[in-house]
């Protein structure tokens, strides 16, 4: 049964070029259906002001452009509903990175985390006559890892990443690390299992699986770090 | 990864002796200061005691630089408590091989 109710929305503002400090803007949204998702209130609300900046592409969890702190949760706008959240809700940017104004966010910082890991797959040349074929168990090892759409939930829910974002990979960048060492056609196993064994890359990670709980494809990459100290332990080995 | 596998099988080795300890003095009851010299003049728990101690140690050191890498940025800062905290290790670790020593003496 449709329900509809008035909602109030407390949003963060912030324009770094003209505002001193941030400020919290209250919107209302009259006779609204709770089953409405999160985004398409935003969009109502932009309607009313169009000063507000919130990113968005796809409206349906895949593009991972509409990540956003609502009521203190990481979370994309676009799969949230309303009935899931509280009335009044209160929406900030994703916290951790340099705001650029109102709800987005610069996320360089985590995708130059994400080039470091080199997201993608190393071969010996000259490249083969066929296809590198992988047995389907061979396959399966990269379910829970290859879905990431990189909308930076669980990287800005970290708090190892808010202390050491240059430092530390991040839980995005190391699901990414992992779903190449689990790789069969991957031949830098050995490189990239190296290249993270430092104290800050991969060992900033205290599993405190803030990322897991925030993740909105129900990915885990708390595990995935585990996976990787274990290859890390059977390499040395 | 070796700081992190030291502090894993450290914890384990830390938790199993804890348990063993807590056993031994339940059962044995040492009442006063000749009874706890006599307990800790066997060699099994000497033995159990130095390796509970260095355990210890290295898993106190490890957690503390994990907290003091986590949190102070400043490298200055950083390497003046990690001086103090290895300062503090050291003279716990002397402190313990003391009184182990001191009961060698006793007994």
């Amino acid at each position: 049964m449709m329900s509809t109710t008035d909602w109030t929305f407390n949003i963060y503002r912030f324009n770094p070029e003209t505002d001193q400090k941030p400020t919290i803007k209250s919107y209302e949204l009259q006779g609204v259906d709770s089953e409405m998702m999160l985004l398409d209130a935003l969009l109502a609300i932009k309607k009313q002001d169009p000063t507000l900046g919130f990113r968005k592409s796809c409206r349906e969890g895949v593009c991972g452009s509409d990540g956003m702190n609502v009521d203190g949760v990481n979370r994309l706008s676009c799969v949230t509903r309303l009935s899931e959240l509280n009335n009044p809700v209160e929406i900030r940017p994703l916290p951790g990175l340099p705001v650029i104004r109102d709800l987005i966010i610069d996320m360089e910082q985590f995708y130059k985390q994400y080039r470091a890991v080199k997201p993608y797959l190393i071969g010996a040349e000259p490249e083969p006559e066929v296809e590198r074929l992988q047995t389907p168990a061979q396959r399966d090892l990269l379910d829970g890892l290859y879905e990431c759409i990189l909308c930076g939930c669980c990287s800005t829910a970290c708090p190892s990443f808010w202390w050491n974002p240059d430092k530390f990979l991040g839980p995005a960048a190391l699901l990414q690390a992992s779903r190449f060492i689990e790789d069969s056609r991957d031949e830098a196993t050995h490189v990239r299992l190296d290249q993270l064994d430092d104290a800050y890359k991969l060992f900033r990670c205290h599993t405190i699986m803030s990322c897991v709980q925030v993740c909105p494809k129900q990915l885990n990459p708390t595990r995935a770090i585990g996976r990787i100290k274990e290859r890390m332990v059977q390499n040395k080995l | 990864m070796h700081a992190w596998l030291i502090q894993r099988f450290s914890g384990i080795y830390i938790g199993i002796f804890s348990i063993i300890l807590m056993l031994t003095l339940w059962q044995v009851a040492p009442e006063g200061y000749a009874q706890w010299v006599a307990l800790f003049s066997n060699a099994w728990l000497q033995l159990g005691m130095s390796l509970f101690a260095v355990a210890l140690l290295f898993h106190a050191w490890i957690g503390m630089r994990d907290i003091i890498i986590d949190y102070i940025h400043p490298v200055w800062l950083k390497m003046l408590i990690l001086s103090g905290i290895i300062l503090m290790l050291l003279a716990s670790g002397f402190w313990f091989l003391k009184a182990l020593l001191l009961v060698e003496v006793i007994s």
